[in-house]
């Protein structure tokens, strides 16, 4: 099962359709500050063809789209175009080129309304003014093709993030894309408008669209796709037609690597129960979930980008509202506030380092003794020598390097970031440690650090509550774990499952049961 | 295409309240002189509202309203004080205010700097450079009947700022709504980022802006100096506050993205109709200031209200890739 | 590498800036260099200070205040009544400041509770309170006692009190916003205002306090100032809230927030006044000082802007973007845009 991706790749992706691409994706290699998103990466596009992208998160998929859109530039390889080799300086230039992207993000003008965000920047003009009438009819029509009732005059901010896509999408089928790429649109349709956007999908192919499809649903990929390309750890791991492999056979591309490396784990026996949520919910995030977290025992939470696994943890730790359920600490019931709760022995380790954890250009001993500065403070003054030994201290014990408390956090790497962080949720002595994402865009060393250390908090009586989107760390580290669909729990697996098993149940579109 | 009435309904919830009061308290409020009078201040002030609103629209602010409309009131002044004819004399005071605005737009756009400095910096330059011109202040009285037409003449019973007023808030809805050099407008104000993928020059669009403003001071102050019949350098003290107080309260969104012509002239009118209510019903006037504060205030609660009521969150979140924002 | 250079330019550029002032100063009048001169500047620019240094906190928090010279004004208002009306002045004094610390508790709480962008609550509140300063007070003049009159005219080892009074607030501020756990933490909020909250802080109050700090010290200099002058009018401190704006952004503290120490507003502070002095006795005509105040912001706000990204650009080529995203400059912070997913 562990073959190399590289070698065979790319006379693979050469062998499954030898006309000549659309779009033409040689060799393409792009790294971030060092580390590696995408390493000689072959991806070829055909007129008329359906081709899905998969991989896990953090495979490289976004990256390698940010590249045809032209909202990166590639630090190696060529991209051609018809045969003839081009350059996207930006987003605008591959726009030109007849590329259209629908991210995940919308990039549409709330304050707008639907009519007017599926001309935006190309209203029909009839004279000097705009051809509302026209605009209007053809909108309709569109939208009666796709199945869609959306309003036309509605605020498009006043959508749900489903329906906004859906209107990114028709504005892009609208211009005439000649290469169109969803980003996981699938993630926020119902089955209705998930079939009709399928047909619109295949007519736009038959007509000689290239579509590019990423989606983490399998059967989805099964029912449009022609083309499937699986990448791995920034590398094309498989290329194939999709008529002649099945789900297992992706799964396994996807997965690929050995899971017992590195996550060694010490044998603990878990003790008194720190945690105990029944029938919590919180608004739509979440709802109905119960669970018991012991001291001594990690719980992983599986799922897809959207599946509340984020709001369940922030719930937990006073960040985001509780709408009915209830919710026990130790023995008590503490109040939803987050000074609250990290005094009742949370720690919370945010999943977006960068947005919502560090201080970017504050010191490393201010990001790290924010929380504890009253231990430091005498006569209402902070003494600075007993906080910054207390910095090196934590930067000592959890590896930070290099081992300079006055830098600013932002010029450290991630890994190291992802430590003093790690180092920040520590100083409070929580018995509860809540981490999302604790190793995403930390580099193997760091990785198989953060992991060992986590091992050693639980061995001395730490509960973990571990999200994460990374599914070998999770299989590897949890003790069990819970699989969260659409805000509920649909259900719970031991150690030593197959990633393969969680992957499904995660990524299946079947109704969740009310 | 969206049109919000929510806060339109609101404003004419208000005038009508004040209508009412004055109805019972002082009907000799409504004697047609009075009607008159009240209808060219009206006028005059969703002018100035017109100009505020494009540029809040994009998401900036111009707090050197002020100085553009006293520097350009001036000059129109000067030149018909030249004998250059009311057609001149406008051109000047319109040019004027166009070429101050273009400064303001150059510091945003091109040197980057955020609106707020950029307009608070040039509001003491142009404000400091008009004193100075003028050598201490100056006060121009005796302005020749043909300029001071413009703000006291009348065609067919209505008066000439009324007549300015029209023509102008009708062209720019028509250009706000019906055009797409007016869409862009709220596209950039909505989303840049997203309106510069669309393939919009939002720079462009932005640096406009503010030449639309400084044109419709330039407007408004020839007509405020015509009528009045005479120009000071104070002209502009209490302008840059009045602009921003119809811009929001007329629905105006100070994130940018929203904004009607309908919402500035029912916000002229509920200003001007409170501030003549105050002295007609023996109030004292000197509260007038307060009470803009005041509104701008409401109008922002009851937004948020609004906004708390519809479910919507107070700044768009999360969904839509734009530029950080700050407390 | 950048960082460093843009932490170290304000001060560079601040020291620049103040020997060209000097310089030029001197060279425009020989009386300015004399002791008594600058002290005398100094004095006439220390209310403006303290305010300076009221809205540096709301600076420091990515907000800005331009309601502090409305404050001002209400406040000494408040005081001129209130001792016109048989109040005892230390009495009304400390109403006086009162009045202050509840004009910054509207802001702030408009600000941090109902979640309204700064700029415009500040702009209305500078309407509304300058306009009851003005409506309570029926435009007129209030005496101030002499019971005070020290605080404002009098000398301390040859220093003049408002001076001193400057230097004692913003020591305390110094202490406040260095060496306390709440100064991290307002730091910390400028910084990130999400990373605050996950980091499980009380922003809001946090927020709120900053306002609250700007509104008191509103009124503290008003206390200096009507005493100086032994009056109190509602059109005291027009104006201040550019002059106050201006000190801030010369004294390089970033307008979104998190960056900047109020070393940097006290020189400004410190170089604005010596312009001002130095334009006066060389009977420049204040209009023509405004608009130095004027072009100096601008100025400065563009070197701050440019500088940094020429200066690293020359030194190396940089193709390593972190994580995907472009480095992003201070966009428009004071005027609010919407927030972003990452």
């Amino acid at each position: 099962m562990l073959t190399d991706p590289k070698s065979s790749a790319h006379e693979e992706v050469e062998a499954v359709n030898p006309t000549h691409p659309v779009l033409a994706l040689s060799g393409i290699s792009k790294s971030f500050a060092g580390v590696h998103a995408l390493r000689d990466v072959d991806f070829h596009l055909h007129a008329g063809e359906v081709n899905a992208l998969l991989g896990e998160n953090g495979a490289g998929k976004s990256t390698l789209i940010k590249i045809i859109a032209g909202a990166h530039q590639p630090s190696g390889g060529r991209i051609e175009l018809d045969g003839e080799e081009v350059r996207f300086r930006n987003p605008h230039a591959a726009s030109s080129a007849g590329i259209a992207v629908v991210y995940q993000e919308t990039s549409l003008a709330p304050d707008l309304s639907v009519l007017e965000n599926l001309y935006l920047g190309a209203w029909t003009t009839r004279g000097v003014g705009i051809g509302w009438s026209t605009m209007r009819r053809e909108a309709q029509e569109l939208f009666a093709r796709l199945n869609m009732n959306i309003p036309l005059d509605m605020r498009l901010g006043s959508l749900s993030k489903a329906t906004a896509q859906q209107v990114e999408i028709a504005r892009a089928l609208l211009r005439g894309a000649r290469i169109l790429i969803l980003d996981e649109p699938g993630s926020v349709l119902n089955d209705t408008e998930l079939r009709s956007l399928h047909e619109l999908l295949t007519e736009s192919r038959d007509a000689g669209v290239a579509v590019v499809y990423i989606t983490h649903r399998l059967e989805e990929v099964f029912r449009i796709a022609d083309r499937i390309t699986v990448l791995r750890d920034g590398v094309t791991a498989a290329v194939a037609q999709a008529a002649e492999v099945d789900e297992p056979w992706v799964v396994r591309q996807m997965v690929g690597r050995d899971v017992e490396g590195l996550y060694a784990r010490t044998p603990v026996e878990p003790g008194e129960v720190v945690l105990r949520l029944e029938g919590l919910s919180g608004g739509d995030a979440f709802r109905d979930v119960d669970l018991t977290l012991r001291a001594g025992e990690i719980v992983g939470l599986a799922g897809l980008v959207g599946a509340g696994r984020s709001e369940l943890a922030q719930c937990i730790a006073g960040l985001h509202p509780q709408t009915s359920g209830r919710m026990r600490i130790g023995d008590a019931e503490v109040a939803a506030t987050p000074w609250a709760r990290q005094r009742a022995g949370i720690g919370y380790l945010p999943g977006d380092r960068g947005g919502q954890g560090i201080f970017s250009f504050r010191t490393l001993i201010s990001n790290i003794t924010l929380t504890t500065l009253g231990a430091f403070t005498r006569a209402g003054m902070i003494r600075r020598s007993a906080q910054r030994a207390a910095a090196l201290a934590a930067m000592e014990r959890l590896g930070v390097k290099p081992l300079l408390p006055e830098l600013a956090i932002g010029n450290l790497s991630g890994g190291n970031q992802q430590k003093a962080l790690i180092a920040r949720v520590l100083a409070t002595e929580p018995s509860l440690l809540l981490l999302e994402e604790p190793t995403s865009g930390v580099d193997i060393g760091a990785k198989e650090e953060i992991h060992n250390l986590i091992d050693a908090l639980v061995a001395e009586g730490m509960a973990v509550l571990l999200v994460s989107s990374d599914l070998p760390e999770l299989v590897g580290m949890s003790d069990r774990i819970l699989v969260m669909r659409e805000g509920r729990i649909v259900g719970e697996f031991p150690r030593g499952a197959e990633p393969e098993d969680v992957m499904g149940l995660a990524f299946s579109s079947a109704p969740v049961e009310a | 295409m969206y049109r919000d009435r929510s806060s339109q309904i609101s404003i004419a919830v208000f005038l009508g309240i004040v209508l009412a009061v004055l109805a019972l308290l002082a009907p000799r409020f409504f004697d047609p002189a009075n009607l008159g009078d009240l209808g060219t201040s009206v006028a005059i002030t969703a002018v100035v509202g017109l100009g505020a609103l494009a540029v809040i629209a994009t998401g900036n602010i111009d707090v050197s309203a002020g100085a553009i409309f006293a520097i350009s009131g001036v000059a129109g002044a000067s030149a018909a004080d030249a004998g250059l004819g009311p057609v001149a004399s406008l051109a000047i005071a319109v040019l004027t205010g166009a070429v101050l605005g273009a400064v303001n737009g150059v510091l945003v756009t091109l040197l980057q700097i955020p609106s707020i400095i950029a307009t608070l910096g040039t509001a003491s330059v142009f404000s400091g450079g008009l004193i100075f011109l003028t050598d201490g202040g100056l006060w121009i009285v005796g302005l020749p009947k043909d300029y001071t037409w413009l703000g006291q003449g009348s065609v067919l019973g209505v008066s000439v700022p009324i007549l300015f007023a029209v023509v102008l808030c009708v062209l720019s809805a028509l250009l706000l709504t019906q055009t797409p050099a007016g869409r862009r407008i709220f596209a950039v104000g909505s989303n840049a980022e997203a309106a510069r993928l669309a393939g919009i020059n939002a720079k462009l669009v932005e640096g406009a802006t503010f030449v639309i403003n400084g044109i419709a001071l330039g407007i408004a102050s020839t007509l405020t100096v015509a009528r009045l019949g005479q120009a000071q350098t104070n002209l502009g003290d209490a302008i840059t506050i009045l602009a921003i107080t119809v811009a929001v309260v007329g629905g105006t969104s100070v994130f940018g993205g929203t904004g009607s012509v309908l919402g500035i002239v029912l916000a002229a009118a509920l200003v001007e109709l409170t501030r003549s209510a105050l002295t007609f019903l023996h109030l004292d006037p000197l509260w007038s200031e307060s009470l803009q504060g005041l509104f701008i205030l409401a109008a922002l609660v009851l937004s948020v209200v609004q906004r708390r009521r519809a479910g919507r969150r107070l700044r768009p979140t999360s969904i839509f890739r734009t530029e950080a924002s700050r407390a | 590498m950048r960082k460093r250079i843009a932490d170290h330019l304000p001060t560079a550029v601040l020291v620049v800036l103040l020997v060209v002032v000097v310089i030029a100063m001197s060279g425009l009048s020989r009386h300015f260099l004399a002791v008594s001169n600058l002290l005398s500047a100094i004095q006439l620019a220390a209310p403006l200070g303290i305010i300076a240094i009221g809205m540096t906190f709301v600076v420091l928090i990515g907000g800005i205040d331009l309601s502090v010279g409305s404050t001002f004004a209400l406040s000494a208002i408040a005081i001129g009544m209130l001792c016109s009306a048989g109040v005892p002045l230390a009495l009304a004094a400390v109403l006086g400041l009162l009045v202050g610390v509840l004009c910054g508790l509207l802001n702030g709480v408009l600000v941090s509770a109902l979640g309204l962008p700064s700029i415009v609550v500040t702009i209305a509140t500078m309407a509304g309170y300058r306009g009851l300063a003005l409506a309570i007070s029926g435009g007129s003049s209030f005496p101030i006692p002499a019971d005070l009159a020290f605080l404002g005219q009098g000398y301390v080892a040859g220093v003049p009190m408002p001076v001193i009074i400057l230097v004692i607030v913003f020591a305390v501020a110094a202490v406040m916003l260095m060496t306390t756990p709440y100064g991290d933490r307002l730091y910390a909020l400028g910084a990130n205002p999400v990373a605050l909250r996950f980091a499980a802080q009380r922003s809001r109050r946090l927020t709120l306090s900053a306002y609250v700090v700007a509104g008191f010290l509103s009124a503290v200099a008003a206390l200096v100032y009507g005493t100086m002058v032994s009056s109190a009018k509602s059109n005291f401190g027009t104006g201040y809230e550019l002059a106050a704006v201006t000190i801030v952004v010369v004294g390089g503290v970033a307008l979104t927030g998190g960056r900047g120490s109020l070393w940097g507003a006290l020189l400004a502070t410190v170089v604005i006044a010596l312009l001002q002095n130095g334009l006066s006795i060389s009977f420049v005509p204040t209009e023509i000082q405004t608009m130095f105040v004027g072009g100096a912001l601008i100025l400065t706000a563009v070197i701050y802007r440019w500088l940094p990204p020429l200066l690293v650009a020359g030194r190396r080529r940089d193709t390593v973007v972190d994580g995907g995203r472009t480095s992003s400059t201070a966009t428009h912070p004071a005027t609010p845009t919407k927030e972003t997913t990452q």
